[in-house]
């Protein structure tokens, strides 16, 4: 047997179903394997997937299980104009946004990046984006005082600490002090002379834990449970304090994630019967028509179309879209084999066979929007802007490497972009 | 010119370029001086050795990686493809025990490519592979208990029901 670093430098190159394999070939190797290779191949296979949501507490129980789940993205069955070789309007908010691969290659809104250098894809230029801050939590035992740093940014918080959560407007985190529970909130938008003296915002509930804390732009969405076991939330912006809302309903279970439009607090559960609700204070629960939804998904705000909230699946592909003005739902995950919202597909073209193509899907001016490019059209966009080639074919985009199975053809591309045509959006029930 | 000297006592001469391909070989070569020598190589075979030499003397004209990059690259060298070229691909046409000797004397003297393109040739034995074949193929003893595979099978069960 080679030893354990030389394992692991082999495992670098293995993708997750050979990982898992080898894993499974005698308990000796399932236990040298580090923990930071199961990590490694499975964000590789999955960038988005956050050990903090999942239902398992380790990389290893992650991988191993996760090489069983089902990775074909969702099948969009949206309407809507595709727009090919046309740059990306400015508002323009790919559903897969973000998505850094730890690599030369950036994805962003309004273009891509290769090698640092930036494609433009809309009309104003863009800098190449500082790259992702860290978070790091400094555990401290009980009691004591905790420092949580976001970047060069500090809070120290008192107590019991459970979880923070930061963004580049707040940091807010959630500790309990006997039997209460306060939330501290610094707004880092707020610059001052001395960090020391940056207002830090502290409110104390009477609730207890399980409890989820989310962040919608400068705002903090809570949810405790309370001394009978109701769950109860609240809004909280600094320095303008809670804002309790009652819901119609108790709620039973904590929500996956909570949106805010309106001035209501929308939550979105998901229950292992994959039977999510919607609920707001504003009106009764309502359940959807069945969703295709696990304890891998995330729901997350549009941070520039706060009336829409956008529910990711395990691989960070949106798989419904929810509309909170209209109360509707669209859920993107109707069958199997179809599209992601960002990517390369290879598509057959009249003169020369087949070329690839990089297609975002995205949001912009509140409607679903496709744009497509061609590797041509990148290559000269590219080298009009940079003087040189571009050093790197398109089949880096491709999330899921050696995988040629998820092609999407010509007909394909063209039945699904039909179906963008005529929104066909179910209304919530009960509204 | 230097001397490298094998576990079972055989001296290869080898050019000094050629030698610097490994780091460790090249440190020692700036640490005692030019005329450095006979330099041990313990725990290598000679026919190990003999290999290894082959490949630096064929790689002697290559950009050396930079020191200090390590950490750096790492994260990027993990995207990158197992995609081998043609003459690496042929040196490494070996039986599985000479591939793991070259990859551990890689690791021992420091010679990164060979090491990277060792388990690159490794990983590319595994993809596509079911546990059992990797097993066959690696001859790796099977020591999980009836219980624990019968456990890794109610365990993809569940996760097929997603």
């Amino acid at each position: 047997m080679l030893p354990s670093e030389i394992l692991d430098h082999i495992c670098c190159y293995l993708d997750l179903e050979a990982l898992v394999s080898l894993t499974q070939t005698s308990r000796e190797l399932l236990e040298l394997i580090f923990e930071t290779t199961y990590r490694d191949v499975l964000l590789r296979y999955c960038p988005f997937y956050d050990l903090d949501y999942s239902q398992w507490d380790s990389w290893k129980a992650s991988a191993l299980h996760f090489s069983k789940v089902d990775t074909r993205p969702f099948e969009l069955s949206l309407k809507n104009p595709i727009h090919i070789n046309t740059p990306l309007p400015d508002d323009f908010q790919c559903f897969c946004r973000g998505a850094d691969l730890k690599s030369e290659i950036v994805y962003e809104d309004s273009g891509v990046f290769i090698e640092n250098k930036f494609v433009n894809l809309s009309q104003s230029h863009r800098k190449v984006p500082p790259s992702p801050i860290l978070m790091y939590i400094d555990s401290a035992p009980f009691g004591l005082v905790h420092e949580i740093n976001y970047g060069e940014e500090s809070m120290k918080v008192v107590g019991d600490f459970h979880r923070s959560i930061c963004t580049s407007q707040i940091m807010a985190a959630v500790s309990t002090y006997g039997d209460q529970l306060g939330l501290l909130m610094k707004d880092l938008t707020e610059k001052m002379e001395d960090p020391e003296e940056a207002p830090l915002y502290f409110a104390r509930l009477h609730g207890r834990g399980p409890f989820r804390l989310q962040a919608v732009g400068k705002r903090v969405i809570l949810v405790v449970t309370g001394h009978k076991g109701e769950l109860f939330s609240s809004i909280f912006s600094a320095p303008g304090g809670f804002t309790n809302l009652v819901y119609t309903k108790p709620l039973r279970k904590l929500p996956a994630g909570m949106l805010f439009y309106d001035g209501h607090v929308y939550d979105v559960f998901m229950s292992l019967s994959k039977k999510p609700v919607v609920q707001s204070t504003r009106s009764n629960s309502s359940t959807p028509e069945e969703w295709k939804l696990n304890r891998y998904h995330k729901v997350e705000q549009d941070e520039r179309h706060t009336q829409y909230a956008l529910i990711y699946n395990q691989h960070g592909v949106v798989s419904a879209l929810v509309d909170l003005k209209e109360h509707k739902i669209q859920n993107l995950m109707d069958t199997p084999n179809a599209p992601q919202s960002f990517g390369t597909w290879s598509i057959p073209t009249q003169a020369f066979g087949t070329e690839r193509h990089l297609i975002f899907i995205g949001i912009s001016k509140g409607a679903v929007r496709i744009h497509k490019y061609s590797e041509t059209y990148l290559a000269d966009r590219y080298r009009g802007q940079n003087h040189r080639s571009m050093p790197i074919g398109l089949d880096v985009f491709h999330p899921a490497e050696e995988d040629s199975t998820d092609v999407l053809t010509y007909s394909k591309l063209n039945s699904f972009v039909d179906r963008f045509a005529g929104l066909n959006i179910p209304s919530w029930p009960g509204e | 010119m230097v001397t490298l000297v094998s576990s079972d006592g055989v001296s290869f001469n080898v050019d000094q370029k050629v030698a610097s391909r490994s780091a460790l070989i090249k440190n020692m070569m700036e640490d005692i001086g030019e005329d450095a020598g006979e330099i041990p190589v313990p725990n290598v075979s000679s026919n190990v050795l003999k290999k290894v030499i082959e490949y630096c003397t064929y790689h002697k004209d290559d950009p050396l990686p930079q020191s200090g990059e390590d950490e750096g690259t790492s994260a990027a060298d993990k995207k990158k493809s197992t995609v081998i070229d043609d003459w690496d691909y042929n040196f490494l046409q070996v039986d599985q025990e000479m591939l793991f000797e070259i990859i551990l004397t890689a690791n021992y003297l420091d010679i990164k490519p060979l090491l990277d393109v060792g388990c690159k040739t490794v990983a590319n034995m595994i993809k596509g592979k079911t546990p059992e074949e990797i097993r066959r193929t690696f001859n790796i003893a099977n020591d999980f208990t009836p219980e624990e595979e019968a456990q890794i099978r109610r365990e993809n069960e569940w996760a097929e029901d997603r």
